[in-house]
């Protein structure tokens, strides 16, 4: 067998070991439940964020699209937000009564211990849980599949589907992505540049309760010296979270079905990849009112 | 199959690298309402009262018992249920201790009345407040703890009293508990 078909066999293995759906809600679904739908909004809007940013990086690392020949290539891309104070707690409303209308509570990304909020005129006291994911990246990790040429045109999907972790505490996740490019430069006499532009959609389930959606339409511009390539792209994006659940918290109606945007609506991305016969390293980092990185390793020819 | 077994390894490696970061022993706010409504009976009789016992244990969500690390009470509220020309006057107790007395118009406690928000119409007792506090701190061992709350009291105005009328006292709390 020959090492390409080494290397897609090998990911089909992977893509098939899908979990199953039948398990125990989570501890971080059952901890979601615990909040009203207003303060789980504040408390979750980090995650939104992050996962939004993260799941619409590493979509390219060169915008050389041949018009024609065939192209067969499996990344293996890791991507990270970077977690700041600001991402770790949030302005949470208190019950009418209180002498303040609400105080700093932890996010997901928060202090672990809570917070609790002690009125000064009666000394009534109310208290936000805590943070459940202590780090200063949020990471995510997939497999992509990238084919082509057609007419210039490549088509890309990443699929993943990760079991509950932790002991149950993080639930299980499927990610499911699928985006297109097309060479721009075909069209230009004698570019500078290699230029194309790209379109991404992704899904991103975690547990039963949270499903995230994310689309991502931009231009992308590299550069090849020998074995490196300089690329780069700016792309508009947007990313949803919707959240869906019954809360057990008195200050609430108990059905929950709310949607978060994410807070990275554009990316500018600079990268730069080497390319080693088969194998394709690349790295890129991605700016926005969400930082993020990606990088990776590919096969392919 | 050392090319896919690889692969394999990369992969899961990145996918669950998120699982170190997960906090061992977060808190965890349960709400740990206490609500006992009482029905007034219709007819020519004003006093009314009754009580109910709740068992803490089937108060707050099974994952949650276990390990809680503190309790605290931020309200107490008093409502009614049903329409009356009159008034009512009476007083709510935890564990046979009164914990507040209520008095006014019928139709001032249709909005709850609450000690947080320090209504006119509510008066706490600090022997019962005592007592919900030291409830309170009986936790983290809900298994062994019982609250009895109970009110009494009687209406003056529209008589006879008509059917559907009810005094409800709301003591809300909250619980924190630590997820191992």
């Amino acid at each position: 067998m020959k090492a390409w078909q080494q290397v897609v066999s090998g990911a089909l293995l992977v893509l098939a070991i899908a979990p199953g759906s039948l398990r125990a809600q989570s501890e971080l679904e059952t901890t979601l439940e615990q909040f009203s739908g207003d303060a789980v909004k504040g408390y979750i809007q980090p995650i939104a964020d992050f996962f939004g940013a993260n799941m619409n990086a590493g979509f390219y690392h060169t915008a050389a699209i041949p018009n024609s020949g065939f192209h067969l290539s499996v990344d293996i891309i890791g991507m990270g937000s970077m977690v700041g104070d600001d991402n770790k707690t949030y302005d949470r409303a208190l019950p009418s009564g209180f002498s303040a209308s609400s105080f700093k509570a932890p996010t997901i990304f928060g202090d672990k211990d809570g917070a609790v909020y002690v009125d000064p005129n009666t000394n009534a006291s109310y208290g936000s849980s805590g943070g459940i994911i202590n780090t200063s990246i949020f990471p995510l990790a997939v497999p992509q599949l990238t084919v082509g040429n057609f007419y210039g045109t490549v088509a890309t999907v990443r699929f993943i589907a990760t079991p509950a972790l932790s002991d149950d505490k993080f639930p299980s996740t499927t990610l499911f992505g699928i985006g297109a490019r097309h060479s721009i430069s075909q069209y230009l006499p004698e570019p500078p540049l290699d230029i194309s532009a790209g379109i991404m959609y992704s899904s991103f389930t975690v547990g039963d309760i949270l499903d995230f959606k994310g689309l991502s339409i931009g231009a992308q511009a590299s550069k090849s010296f020998s074995v490196l390539t300089l690329y780069g792209g700016l792309a508009w994006e947007q990313s949803t979270l919707g959240l869906s659940y019954t809360s057990t918290s008195v200050s609430s109606t108990p059905l929950v079905d709310i949607e978060l945007d994410g807070e990275n609506n554009f990316r500018f991305t600079m990268g730069a990849g080497l390319t080693l016969g088969f194998f394709n390293l690349f790295a890129d980092a991605n700016f926005g009112s969400v930082t993020n990185f990606s990088g990776g390793i590919g096969f392919g020819f | 199959m050392k090319m896919k077994l690889v692969l394999f390894c990369i992969l899961i490696s990145l996918a669950t690298m998120g699982s170190d970061c997960i906090n061992e022993g977060f808190i965890v706010t349960v709400d740990l309402p206490l609500e006992g409504c009482y029905d007034i009976n219709a007819g020519s009789n004003l006093s009314f009262g009754g009580s109910q016992v709740y068992v803490l244990e089937d108060e707050i969500e099974s994952t949650y018992r276990d390990d809680i690390q503190a309790a605290r009470y931020y309200d107490i509220r008093v409502s009614v249920v049903g329409t009356y020309n009159g008034s009512v006057d009476g007083v709510a107790r935890i564990n046979g201790i009164d914990l507040l007395d209520y008095q006014g118009n019928w139709s001032d406690f249709a909005t709850p009345q609450s000690l947080l928000g320090s209504s006119t119409h509510i008066t706490p007792n600090a022997a019962g407040i005592n007592e919900l506090i030291s409830i309170l701190n009986s936790l983290p061992d809900p298994g062994n703890t019982t609250v009895t709350l109970s009110s009494s009291g009687t209406l003056a105005g529209q008589n006879p009293v008509p059917s559907g009328l009810s005094v409800c006292i709301e003591v809300l709390a909250q619980v924190d508990s630590q997820v191992e």
